[in-house]
């Protein structure tokens, strides 16, 4: 085959830059991690980059919620474990008041207290956490309970996403728990009774009230319970979703990032191709008749 | 019997000879960088008829017979549709690597926005009445339309741009056909003038005029009886036929939302519209009509319906006045061009309190069950039979794809062209080291013809001192 002129300054022309080409991609990968700069580079990773992208935020979202609902369960708990203790003090003080023995004038006192009580256990109840009370449904702009105990928030539960498509109710309705309405105990009726019957130095009233409170007290332990196990669910849905969007996150690293080690390995390669392409082009231009004509 | 006089004139009819070897070879040197430049050879034949002397001949002395050009023809034939698919797939792929609205990790690109409106939505939904979050939920829902307007806009911008390239390359084009015709008529006349010897130079300009209308425009060289060259089409339009240069124009296609679409109009008048165009046009069109078109009506599309999903379930909520929803998203009448025209629904971009993520009217503002129904739009599947996400994440897998593809066949069809070229070359390419060995030799020869002219010039000087 003939060997031309232009047919060695192409050649030499094509493997620079060809070689250039090859340590400049490498550079860039090397200098930013990244090996994906384009679709084109790799079409499946990059489809699969934007999926793993949106996975990992869509559990960072899950893990942020699940932890506030699990801060507000907290919260509610904590405030339905001092509605417990007080209703349990309230039943020691009805034990004490029922019985015969007390004046007039201790009943009244304890009447005071069972209603600084029912004071204090609105108060606990009316948590809130944000700008939101916990227990008033979804008229949570406005406390859930007044001084008197008396509800006025509605039926609302807060449900939310705890993983991908599955969810949760999140709160308790205080109607319920606190409010008796399905077939259970009213807990502020119990102490409002209590005081009632305090006030009114009745120990027959007293004693007959003291029924009453075990079941008050076991409702109120039921939705502790409830919420323990919401607490339980959430504490493990951070745990999967923290896990789920760590897993999406290095899928996607594994699918972006570049290999610095075998980035580093192509620059050093691509280096020596290029040098070695110029070292040839140099040499093919030395060889011609014209030095030897001189 | 040659006279000595008759030995002179030999003598100097061959320096001419030799001459024109050293000549040709010095224009073969001069040109070994100028492109489609086929190399040219002096061809010497003996002079005819030789003198009868005796029983024998004595020669004549040499002439130049013709000056020819070292062209292999099925090369010459092969390069120009080579030529032309290397093109077509390069120009291709440098339009398509030119567009970057679709890298999968660009900041604020739409399946991270689309990421992030669906995680301000779940926030909503497990605190409804919380309005940073509500103000949230807006951001986001603005933040996503203006990523899906960004990428519209840039693939739309990317079309546009090859349309401007496309319009370059059609007067280029032209430029071609009408210098290819022009040349036809020279080379003809030429040809017809000089007795039938080829005119080289005529002969490599319109070589490259032709290589280079190949490679634009993917024609084929056809050369007629005459010596003529056609360009044809692959319609079997001419673009070049013999004298005469048909001129490519470009129009708004309506049907293309008014991007260029081509029209061939012929010496006679007549028009042929959108013609087959191959070549750098041809990858162009491949580019603008083919991986960039698709990804702009997926893009729309899922703008369509993304929006259209959205707003239904939003208009099931109601406000914090206890109100229906509105439209989250305002997206227009038609699915075309939806990417670039989606906002948010400005009264709600005004107050986001009209965001609607209750599902009773007597809920508000704490229920946020309706935006969990909204966030519940990220698992539902499009018509498609993708979810959003799944969607954008095919459109960037499916351009990435077109883009891979054209990059692969560009390098193949490099090479291939590369090889032609560099077999092409071989054949019709200058070697200085072969030129300055021509010359040489040729040199060598003028000095001997030169001692011919002195040695019969020695003999004449004998003749003359005869007494």
């Amino acid at each position: 085959m003939r060997v031309t002129e232009r047919m060695i300054y192409q050649r030499s022309l094509t493997s620079t830059a060809r070689s250039a080409a090859e340590m400049e991609r490498a550079a860039k990968e090397a200098s930013s991690g990244a090996r994906i700069f384009h679709p084109g580079d790799d079409s499946v990773a990059s489809g699969s980059i934007v999926v793993g992208n949106a996975q990992a935020e869509r559990f960072s979202s899950i893990a942020r919620t699940s932890e506030r609902a699990l801060e507000e369960t907290v919260q509610m708990d904590a405030a339905l474990g001092d509605v417990g203790a007080i209703l349990t003090r309230a039943q020691q003080i009805a034990v004490q008041a029922a019985n015969d023995s007390n004046s007039p004038q201790a009943r009244a006192a304890a009447a005071k207290e069972v209603e600084a009580m029912i004071r204090g256990a609105a108060a606990a109840l009316n948590v809130k956490v944000g700008n939101r009370y916990l227990f008033a449904g979804d008229l949570d702009a406005t406390p859930a309970f007044d001084s008197t105990g008396a509800y006025l928030g509605d039926t609302g539960v807060r449900r939310l996403e705890v993983a991908p498509g599955v969810l949760l109710d999140t709160s308790l309705r205080a109607d319920e728990v606190i409010g008796g309405t399905a077939g259970g105990v009213d807990v502020f009726a119990v102490l409002t009774d209590l005081a009632q019957a305090l006030t009114t130095n009745d120990a027959a009233a007293i004693r007959a009230g003291l029924d009453d409170f075990p079941g008050a007290i076991a409702q109120v332990a039921t939705g502790r319970s409830a919420l323990g196990g919401v607490m339980n669910v959430l504490e493990t849905s951070i745990a999967a979703a923290k896990a789920g969007k760590d897993a999406a996150e290095l899928d996607v690293g594994r699918q972006a990032d570049a290999d610095p080690i075998e980035a580093a390995s192509r620059l050093a390669l691509s280096q020596h191709a290029l040098d070695a392409a110029l070292t040839v082009a140099a040499q093919s231009f030395r060889l011609t008749l014209l030095d030897k004509l001189r | 019997m040659a006279s000595l006089f008759a030995l002179l004139n030999q003598a100097a009819s061959s320096l001419a000879a030799h001459r024109a070897v050293i000549g040709t070879a010095g224009h073969n040197i001069q040109n070994v960088n100028t492109p489609g430049y086929a190399r040219q050879r002096v061809d010497l034949a003996a002079a005819l008829p030789a003198d009868r002397v005796g029983a024998g001949f004595v020669g004549r002395g040499v002439v130049v017979q013709s000056i020819t050009q070292l062209r292999d023809r099925f090369f010459e034939m092969q390069y120009p549709q080579s030529a032309a698919t290397a093109a077509r797939s390069e120009a291709e792929s440098t339009a398509l690597q030119g567009v970057h609205a679709l890298d999968p990790e660009l900041p604020g690109g739409v399946g991270a926005a689309l990421a992030a409106f669906y995680s301000t939505v779940r926030a909503v939904a497990a605190d409804a009445g919380n309005p940073g979050l509500r103000q949230g939920v807006v951001s986001s829902a603005r933040a996503l339309a203006l990523s899906f307007n960004r990428t519209g806009e840039a693939l739309r911008q990317a079309r546009l741009g090859i349309d401007v390239r496309l319009d370059s390359l059609a007067e280029a084009a032209n430029g071609l056909s009408q210098q290819i015709a022009e040349l036809n008529r020279q080379i003809r006349v030429s040809s017809n003038s000089s007795g039938g010897a080829p005119p080289n130079d005529l002969l490599d300009a319109r070589a490259r005029a032709r290589d280079e209308l190949a490679r634009i425009t993917g024609a084929v060289p056809v050369t007629d009886t005459d010596g003529n060259v056609s360009m044809i089409l692959a319609t079997g339009a001419s673009l070049v036929s013999g004298d005469h240069a048909s001129r490519l124009s470009t129009y708004p296609d309506p049907a293309n939302d008014g991007h260029l679409a081509f029209r061939l109009q012929r010496p006679d008048g007549s028009f042929e519209d959108r013609p087959a165009l191959g070549g750098a046009i041809g990858g162009n069109l491949d580019a603008r009509d083919g991986a960039i078109k698709a990804a702009q009506d997926q893009l729309d599309q899922l703008a369509w319906e993304f929006a259209e999903e959205v707003n239904t379930v939003h208009q099931l909520g109601f406000d914090a006045y206890g109100d229906p929803g509105l439209d989250l998203f305002e997206v227009g009448a038609t699915q075309a061009g939806a990417a670039r025209r989606v906002a948010v629904n400005a009264a709600i971009l005004a107050d986001p309190s009209l965001l609607a993520p209750s599902e009773t009217a007597t809920g508000v503002p704490g229920n946020g069950g309706n935006f969990l129904a909204l966030g519940q739009i990220e698992d539902r599947l499009l018509p498609g039979g993708a979810t959003t996400v799944a969607t954008f994440a095919g459109i960037v897998s499916g351009f990435g794809a077109a883009a891979a593809r054209s990059k692969s066949l560009a390098s193949h069809d490099a090479t291939l062209l590369a090889n032609i070229d560099a077999m092409r070359e071989s054949v019709s390419g200058v070697s200085i080291d072969e030129e300055l060995i021509t010359m040489s030799q040729a040199q060598r020869a003028y000095d001997a013809v030169s001692k011919v002219i002195a040695t019969t010039d020695e003999l004449l000087d004998t003749l003359m001192k005869l007494r």
